[in-house]
């Protein structure tokens, strides 16, 4: 743990009140996330014309599924979000940034942490709202939403880890439009925020449990749901932290390649 | 008629209004006030075609607001404009046809294409005849000293040089008048003189009708016969470069080199404003003192190697207006 | 006009195409992207089976066509989308009305997405596998629906990509507000109309007209009816309303040029 924490937790603090001010962007954010939240139960009204369990699945399971992803879009459950890092990159303020008697990625962390703490209180809240009053969404049991806790803690530290990772890449990419978008495509797809997990074919969901992204959106959301057994709960927070450990690492070593990169080359 | 009349212009903008605290983030979401803001209340003049013009005054005076209503890029709130016959906002398209638009900060040409192709671009944009584009394209070169350039991307160009190719982009299409917001900011000396001169020169050789507004005054000093000044919306001077001058420039300065460093030449009818050494800078007031009566005075006295008059800087002319009024100096 | 179009967007592609190995990437980057929305579809009605009353290559054909004709308005019509909104940030939008051209043009003309492709190729194989799966008999007049579909579909996307960059005019930056009109217009036209409520069904169909992309077109092809009875000749009103809808597009689009506020003062 660094010794400041003081600051990280101020810097935390700014980035959720200046989250605050732009209401037009959150109010506008809701309203998007509402209507692909309809539009995903109205197709899974249809497709669950006949009733009963698909994959295990009810169609009351499979809205508030959908519901619970589309509210985590904007803490990073869909796709990257929140390029700062990349924009100042660009804007080679990173140099200064890098220089500064803090950690990086610490910093940038913190930043993320309060924006998105904002982003899931507010945002998030307000379209699972949404989808409670008009569309039947499940309101979680109190135990579930007591584990849901660590596990959205940790699913916001595996999609910062690996955001920061992508917007890094522009050290080493003159346009790193292309890396950002393909690592949206396995976001969006392997993370179960598309579909749930369930409804892919075996060999898919093999390997999507072989992958980091069902920390940040799969698994958070069956947690939230009720959908995992306490025994598979721990499991599933064990692979969020194992993840969260591994892609941290991985993080702050590129981070430091990029700093000798920048001392060696000047940037 | 005059080529542009402005008369009574008006441009009001509606801001929503942020509230301070945690709360007012969350109240602002339900419902939003507005304050109007009057950037151009009532302005009025006109001008003359073969003129040239700069439309001055402080940040926020509503200076680009009223040349943006001249271009035509924002509908006025109130008032009249017609510029050669044509409303603006209303004949956009034909009245740009006859005008030429340079805004200082931001380049009007394709950012990622080499130079000569934005050029090329506008000739077709504006159906310029190849031979009339040749001719301005080797004319603009030569005054502008574009060829060095002219194969570079635009987003590779110096601020200098991207300010002669945006005037020379311009002026293609052979428009009557031309608008220039802050020509010559952030430019150096020796760039912002070059750009000057060629204002001048198609000015006097092309008859191009200019109107600017800027920031440096000695742009003004060095190109406009003529000055408007507005603060707050409104016109607070309309005239002659030379008017405003005699007119509210009462305060002259006289330079003396003393072939003596020591003694301070003290008069009755100036001030000492200022010494370094043997030159020193009386300060007199025109219209009770004339500057022969002084420097006979101080020749009488002290002993004189050189004398000049100062003409007042217009700078500190417009700066004692927007300070003290235009009554009262 | 239209060749000054094409000199101004062959100005552009030119220099899209400095950039080389980048530009096929992200066209194959698209190829993939798009499939991946094929894919989703695939892996639910691979669980489900069919939705309401259409299975996987039916579904397929409904995708195809309005994929295809989203894929040609992305390419085109891009210029609303961060090009525009980077016109208001900066700016830059003042530039646009000073010169001797609509605004709509010059703002079409920042852009084109010749990358794009990578959609309309992806349409195309989704395309290819629904007419391998169907036996459509190939009339002439079911032949001719092709294009008159695709190109109304086009029209109709192309006027939702300017609806919703007009909105920038009153807030500056809404990326996320385009979207909700083109990419949620494209995923409910994914699958057929017949399974949504009444009232969005008249939405999609008389307000929003995105159904007509691909919806009447399919029966028209399948020879199905709709459960709820739109009549399958109405596959020929695609262009009429791709038509009323383009140009009321066009008259937003010219309210929110004369609202135009500027920036600084």
């Amino acid at each position: 743990m660094d010794d400041r924490m003081e600051l990280y937790l101020a810097v935390a603090a700014r980035s959720f009140r200046r989250a605050t001010t732009y209401r037009s962007a959150y109010l506008a954010g809701i309203i998007t996330n509402a209507f692909f939240g309809a539009l995903v139960c109205f197709v899974y009204q249809a497709l669950y014309a006949g009733g009963g369990r698909v994959a295990g699945l009810s169609l009351n399971d499979a809205i508030s599924y959908a519901w619970t992803t589309q509210s985590l879009i904007s803490i990073g459950g869909a796709w990257i979000v929140s390029a700062g890092i990349s924009q100042s990159i660009r804007s080679g303020d990173v140099i200064t940034d890098l220089s500064r008697p803090w950690s990086f990625y610490l910093y940038w962390l913190s930043r993320s942490f309060g924006e998105r703490a904002f982003n899931l209180l507010v945002r998030g809240a307000l379209t699972y709202l949404v989808g409670v009053l008009y569309f039947g969404a499940r309101l979680p049991a109190p135990a579930d939403l007591l584990a849901f806790l660590p596990a959205i803690i940790l699913a916001m530290q595996v999609s910062f880890a690996f955001s920061f990772m992508v917007n890094l890449t522009a050290f080493w990419l003159l346009d790193s439009t292309g890396v950002t978008l393909l690592s949206n495509v396995m976001l969006t797809f392997l993370s179960g925020f598309i579909l749930p997990v369930a409804f892919f074919p075996p060999a898919l969901q093999a390997l999507v449990h072989a992958l980091p992204f069902e920390s940040i959106t799969g698994l958070p959301t069956q947690i939230f749901l009720g959908q995992l057994a306490p025994a598979q709960i721990a499991r599933a927070l064990a692979t969020q932290a194992a993840w969260a450990a591994a892609l941290t690492a991985l993080g702050l070593a590129m981070q430091a390649a990029a700093m000798r990169k920048v001392v060696v080359q000047g940037g | 008629m005059a080529l542009i009349e402005v008369e009574n212009l008006q441009k009001s903008f509606s801001r929503p209004v942020r509230r301070a605290g945690r709360l007012g983030a969350l109240r602002g979401l339900l419902a939003r006030e507005y304050v109007t803001m009057e950037a151009v209340a009532g302005v009025s003049f006109t001008l003359e075609a073969g003129a040239m013009a700069g439309y001055l005054g402080p940040n926020g005076a509503g200076k680009s607001t009223t040349m943006k209503m001249l271009t035509g890029i924002l509908v006025p709130s109130g008032g009249r404009i017609e510029v050669g016959g044509l409303v603006p906002h209303r004949q956009r398209v034909a009245h740009v046809r006859r005008i030429g638009v340079v805004f200082g900060q931001r380049t009007q040409l394709w950012w990622d294409l080499p130079t000569i192709e934005s050029f090329e671009l506008l000739r077709h944009v504006y159906k310029i005849p190849m031979a009339r584009y040749r001719e301005n394209l080797k004319a603009f070169s030569e005054l502008l000293e574009l060829g060095p350039f002219l194969d570079t991307p635009v987003r590779q160009l110096s601020l200098g040089q991207r300010m002669r190719a945006d005037l020379a982009a311009a002026l293609l299409h052979d428009p009557a008048i031309l608008f220039l917001d802050e020509p010559t900011i952030g430019l150096d000396v020796v760039a912002r003189e070059r750009i000057r001169g060629f204002l001048s020169e198609i000015n006097r050789e092309r008859g191009v009708t200019v109107i600017l507004t800027t920031h440096d005054l000695s742009d003004v000093e060095r190109l406009c016969q003529r000055v408007v000044l507005i603060d707050h919306g409104r016109v607070i001077y309309d005239g002659g470069l030379d008017q405003l001058k005699t007119r509210h420039g009462r305060w002259r300065t006289l330079v003396v080199d003393l072939a003596d460093a020591s003694c301070a030449p003290l008069v009755e009818m100036a001030d000492l404003v200022r010494q370094e050494g043997p030159r020193a800078w009386l300060r007199f007031d025109r219209e009770r003192t004339s500057a022969a009566a002084l420097i006979a005075e101080v020749a009488a006295r002290y002993p004189v190697r050189d004398l000049t008059v100062e003409e007042p800087e217009i700078e500190a002319i417009v700066r004692g207006i927007y300070e003290r009024g235009v009554g009262v100096i | 006009m239209i060749q000054l179009y094409l000199t101004l967007i062959g100005a552009r592609v030119r220099s899209q195409m400095q950039y080389r190995v980048s530009f096929w990437l992200e066209l194959l980057g698209f190829l993939l992207v798009t499939g991946l929305e094929f894919a989703t579809i695939a892996i639910l009605l691979g669980r489900f089976g069919s939705v309401g009353g259409w299975g996987l290559a039916e579904v397929a054909l409904l995708y195809g066509l309005t994929s295809f004709a989203f894929s040609l308005a992305e390419m085109v019509g891009r210029g609303f989308d961060s090009p525009f909104e980077r016109m208001m940030v900066m700016g830059a939008f003042d530039g646009v009305l000073a010169r001797p051209l609509g605004a709509f043009f010059q703002v079409l003309t920042a852009d084109f997405q010749l990358r794009r492709l990578g959609r309309t190729a992806q349409a195309a194989l989704v395309l290819a596998y629904a007419f391998s799966q169907i036996p459509i008999v190939w009339t002439p007049d079911r032949l001719l629906l092709l294009p008159v579909t695709v190109l109304s579909g086009f029209l109709i996307y192309l006027a939702l990509i300017v609806i919703g960059a007009t909105f920038c005019f009153w807030t500056t930056t809404t990326p996320e507000v385009i979207n909700v009109f083109t990419f949620g217009g494209e995923q409910m036209a994914s699958y057929p109309l017949s399974i949504y409520q009444e009232w969005l069904r008249a939405v999609f169909l008389f307000l929003i007209p995105v159904g007509f992309s691909n919806y009447p077109a399919a029966l028209y092809l399948l020879g199905r009816a709709d459960p709820h009875g739109l009549p399958a000749w109405s596959a020929w009103l695609a262009p009429l309303a791709a038509a009323v809808f383009f140009g009321a597009a066009l008259r937003f689009w010219r309210f929110g040029v004369s609202t135009y506020a500027s920036t600084g003062s």
